[in-house]
């Protein structure tokens, strides 16, 4: 075993791994209070990687999701984004805690003529009340009555007072790009796979020289967890029952749990709205060393008067400044971190101020660095010898997810601020020979360096906060002392804890198997219809 | 206006002000439900879509008798 040097940022053959405090729940679904009431606006998951499709190496791919929990025929209205918000991905490539570069999207929902398709009844023409009357197969199609599009500002600098440029649609021409409807069903979209690449565009980039690409459209949900049993007090036996992981076997911890989809809340069971870019790595990171922090938001006018005669293009009337009411970067942080009585601050707040209190007193850096989850799962398990770490304050937690790790994915400049940071200088990993652990399975390319769907963020975190790191982890298939903390401070540090739902069932090692190999990466969402296409 | 500032307006205006309730008597607009509302809410509701939110604490609309019938804002 050797101690972690600190090593080059390129070619190197360290590691390092991420801590987050929080252990496995849904990423960030209907987390805090107040967005509970604000659906549309809730983010749920925050992707960001390397492009790993064939010849993008070159691109970082950016994944935003919002509106949680879409069951896949919620119609008639379905799932669009809220015209009065703005959506936007932060990109800090210096290290100050502060976005240099915003990607901010603002939507626009049009019926057809104005009322959707009309029939003639009995010399009446009446809108009907669904969004299609027929088959519908591309953009613009006859059959569809109500339209979805967007428009993309690049913002540099503040993301309110930076210079704004409009990004073009390459493809399309102009600086509007169409949507997808949703995925109603077979009969409405006989392919919606087809129909929906037609909606991912080339989009040119203001002062980047080369072109990028966006998708903005209904996806199946990608993150998998054991929703359910999780959040009842933990109703399983959270550790690994086969030996090895997927083995089937039951040659693991006695009565553990297994890896199985049917332990799956989100995967095949419910759909997601999905912004996803993908930009060339030159013109994100900067003047930086090439690590970059990611994190998405979402912001909503302040003041709103609600209508008492509403029409289909104001059913409110909004006025003031955009509000920030959800923010997402590393997953889970405000699902099972940030207390209660501080979520809707969480929400409210910015990187920057990570070390300022939120409401209630307690400062993000304060969650972290005594998160209340291990003490929770020792409470609940103590009698099987389940013990938390007592390293405190949380320096493994606090010096991973807030600063990066030096050498691996820390930016020149550290300010603490909780963030996905990304080494833009690490190697990909193929898709076929991802580790769903990412970096602590000796994969450099995976969480906690930057984040792809494929990683299993829910065990990877919840092993972390029971002090995985206190433990050498294999760093190029050699077993090495992160210098984060001592064995003796996690007791349970080497416990296989897990959720027992793997993000791809087709290979529980490798979550990437599970989505496709190209930009959306995510995969076409479930039907609404028919009965026999979904769960 | 600094990070900081507006980091704490932001705290202290977490979600947009949304006033379900009416004015007592009729007229509609908007400039007649700034009125109902007070002029917080009006500075608010005027503000910039860039500029920082306010603090909604000196807003007095929660004052306005939530039986009434609604302002028509259109």
């Amino acid at each position: 075993m050797k101690r972690l040097p600190q090593i080059a940022m390129l070619g190197m053959v360290a590691t390092s791994v991420v801590a987050l405090s929080a252990p496995a729940f849904a990423s960030s679904h209907r987390e805090a209070p107040g967005i509970t009431e604000s659906p549309k606006v809730d983010a749920t998951d925050f992707y960001m990687f390397r492009s790993y499709e064939p010849a993008r190496d070159q691109f970082i791919t950016f994944i935003a999701n919002y509106q949680p929990l879409q069951a896949p025929y919620g119609g008639p209205n379905y799932f669009t984004m809220d015209p009065d918000a703005v959506y936007e991905i932060h990109v800090d490539s210096d290290g100050d805690a502060i976005e240099d570069i915003t990607f901010q999207f603002n939507f626009d929902n049009n019926l057809a003529n104005d009322t959707g398709i009309a029939l003639d009844v009995d010399g009446q023409s009446t809108p009907i009340p669904l969004r299609a009357v027929g088959p519908i197969a591309a953009a613009n199609d006859p059959n569809q009555g109500e339209f979805e599009s967007y428009s993309i500002n690049h913002i540099t600098g503040d993301r309110r007072s930076g210079i704004i440029a409009s990004v073009s649609n390459v493809s399309g021409g102009g600086t509007t790009f169409d949507k997808p409807i949703d995925n109603i069903g077979n009969k409405t979209i006989a392919d919606y796979e087809a129909y929906a690449n037609g909606f991912i565009h080339t989009m040119g980039i203001p002062g980047c020289p080369v072109d990028g690409r966006v998708f903005v459209g209904q996806r199946e949900e990608g993150f998998a967890v054991n929703l359910g049993e999780v959040f009842d007090l933990v109703n399983l036996v959270p550790v690994e029952g086969d030996d090895p992981r997927g083995a089937g076997n039951g040659a693991g911890f006695p009565g553990g749990i297994t890896q199985s989809r049917d332990n799956d809340d989100l995967i095949g069971e419910f759909n997601v709205t999905t912004i996803a870019i993908e930009v060339p790595v030159s013109c994100v990171t900067g003047s930086g060393n090439g690590v970059i922090g990611g994190w998405t938001s979402a912001s909503l006018p302040q003041a709103n008067i609600l209508d008492p005669s509403p029409t289909y293009e104001d059913p409110s009337v909004y006025g003031g400044a955009f509000t920030q009411v959800s923010r997402l970067s590393n997953p889970l942080i405000n699902e099972v971190v940030i207390g209660l009585d501080a979520k809707d601050s969480f929400n409210a707040s910015e990187p920057l101020s990570d070390l300022t209190p939120l409401s209630g007193g307690l400062s993000v850096a304060d969650f972290a660095s005594r998160p209340t989850l291990p003490e929770i799962l020792e409470v609940l398990f103590g009698g099987a010898g389940v013990q938390a770490p007592n390293n405190f304050p949380r320096g493994d937690l606090v010096a991973t997810f807030a600063t990066g790790f030096a050498g691996v994915n820390q930016q020149d400049t550290v300010t603490p601020s909780e963030m996905v940071r990304l080494n833009t200088g690490i190697d990909v990993t193929p898709q076929a020979t991802q580790s769903t652990f990412g970096v602590v399975g000796d994969d450099l390319a995976g969480f906690p360096n930057g984040r792809r769907p494929g990683d299993d963020v829910v065990d990877i975190a919840l092993r972390v906060v029971m002090g995985r790191l206190c433990h050498p982890i294999p760093v190029g298939g050699v077993d090495t002392d992160l210098g984060l903390c001592a064995p003796g401070d996690a007791p349970s540090g080497l416990i296989e804890f897990t959720d027992g739902a793997p993000v791809s069932d087709a290979d529980v090692n490798n979550g990437a198997v599970q989505f496709q190999n190209a930009f959306p990466y995510l995969n076409t969402p479930i039907p609404g219809s028919p009965r026999s296409a979904r769960p | 206006m600094t990070m900081t500032t507006r980091q704490k307006l932001l705290t202290g205006a977490a979600f947009a002000t949304v006033l379900a309730v009416a004015a007592c008597g009729g007229g509609g607009g908007v400039g007649a439900a700034q009125d109902a509302f007070g002029a917080p809410f009006a500075a608010a509701f005027n503000a910039d879509a860039n500029d920082a939110p306010v603090d909604p604490a000196a807003n007095d609309a929660g004052g306005v008798d939530a039986t009434a019938d609604p302002i028509n804002p259109a």
